[in-house]
């Protein structure tokens, strides 16, 4: 492949998602240096294998995949995934509160104080649009697993932010 | 469709829509309220996830330079580490000193430390973002009490097991490399000069600082400023 024809590919396949890439790695260590590393070190991979790389969806699979085993060696940290399958309090009434008026500041800070494995479906939900398939397969789940931490991550964050008044007004603070 | 059904989709993607869904909303105004208030959660936690993008990674440019010169400082690094990891060997092997001998090995190694992470010496790298380098140095366990300059290269390291900042400035000469070492103590300020640098580790009340630099770099204006600008934190 030619150097023109391997930077067109990078651009169109690779690129478009560093910065999805990027957010999805900052909130699965909340720091932004070996976040910005990671990434940076997935692109590098990903540039040197482009010859291998074709269709969209399996490169998105693949650089996601790359982050996640990234920042888990670089914590060398053993991930003990359950298999949670159960649907306790899905029956909840108070799943949302009756003013939800928690400001994005408020909301970054109760993510940050959720454990990685239900803040990491969420991301990639809410932010990323993965289906409960694609996230089956990317955090080695099956569905009814990532439905039930779903459900979890969104009530454990309704608790962490009703321990704390919420700022006052609503307000974009990125 | 019931109300356990209906929530246990909306409690687990909100966003979803469907005809049966739908219709049960518009027949169960508890359900609804609850809709609504999981969707407007969901907008909120949306906008929070969406943090900043560095400009080496948003920028079409900028992430193309960096992965062709990433490939490039990863396999000078590899070489440069081999080099410097066989100049250790080989001058141990000879010398038969620099292993077992705790002090008179820091010199060494922060030279082999420097060795290994060439891109850092590059003259030309742009002046670093103040919000990383105080990044760096908190999670180095480095506090700042005035001004250090402008700081061209700042990388949390691993140095004998600890992680600790390590920043380049620009002096007269070149880069000059300054590694604050919160973990390591000499009893008095030591000098060295060797594989084509020079340097100086400096005690502080809790921990030390080390200043390397080409061999005809004064050192003396850095060395002041660091240890006047930074305090190890315990």
């Amino acid at each position: 492949m030619s150097d023109a024809a391997k930077q067109r590919q990078f651009e169109t396949l690779v690129g478009p998602l560093a910065p999805d890439l990027f957010r999805y790695a900052y909130w699965l260590s909340r720091d932004r240096q070996l976040a910005e590393d990671v990434v940076q070190e997935t692109m590098i991979r990903a540039w040197k294998s482009l010859d291998r790389l074709r269709d969209a969806a399996s490169v998105k699979h693949w650089l996601f995949t790359i982050v996640r085993r990234e920042h888990a060696r670089t914590f060398e940290r053993k991930r003990f995934d359950t298999v949670d399958i159960d649907t306790p309090g899905m029956m909840d009434d108070n799943l949302a509160s009756p003013d939800w008026n928690h400001n994005v500041h408020d909301v970054r800070e109760a993510l940050g104080k959720m454990e990685t494995d239900y803040r990491e479906p969420l991301v990639l939900q809410v932010l990323l649009g993965h289906s409960v398939r694609e996230i089956g397969a990317l955090m080695e789940l099956g569905e009814g697993a990532v439905l039930t931490r779903l459900f979890r991550a969104r009530k454990k964050l309704k608790a962490i932010l009703e321990d704390k008044p919420s700022s006052p007004g609503w307000k974009e603070n990125r | 469709m019931n109300c356990i059904e209906f929530r246990r989709q909306v409690g687990t993607a909100p966003r979803t829509q469907s005809d049966e869904l739908l219709a049960h909303r518009q027949s169960c105004p508890t359900c609804a309220r609850l809709a609504d208030e999981m969707q407007s959660m969901d907008s909120v936690l949306e906008q929070a996830f969406k943090v900043d993008v560095p400009a080496s990674l948003s920028e079409p440019a900028a992430l193309l330079a960096g992965v062709r010169q990433g490939g490039a400082a990863q396999r000078f690094h590899r070489a440069w580490y081999a080099l410097a990891a066989s100049v250790l060997v080989g001058v141990g092997l000879v010398t038969g000193l620099w292993l077992g001998q705790t002090s008179s090995d820091l010199p060494a190694e922060l030279i082999a430390h420097v060795l290994h992470e060439p891109e850092s010496l590059n003259p030309d790298l742009p002046i670093v973002e103040f919000s990383r380098v105080s990044n760096i140095l908190e999670r180095g366990r480095v506090s700042l009490l005035g001004d250090i300059g402008d700081v061209r290269y700042a990388g949390l390291c691993m140095f004998r097991g600890n992680s600790v900042a390590h920043l380049v400035v620009r002096g007269e000469r070149g880069p000059i490399t300054v590694m604050l070492l919160p973990d390591e103590r000499v009893s008095e300020t030591m000098a060295f000069n060797e594989e084509g640098f020079q340097g100086v580790i400096v005690p502080t009340r809790r921990g030390s600082i080390a200043i390397i630099g080409d061999p005809d770099e004064l050192l003396g204006s850095v060395r002041e400023q660091f240890s006047r600008s930074v305090e190890f934190s315990i």
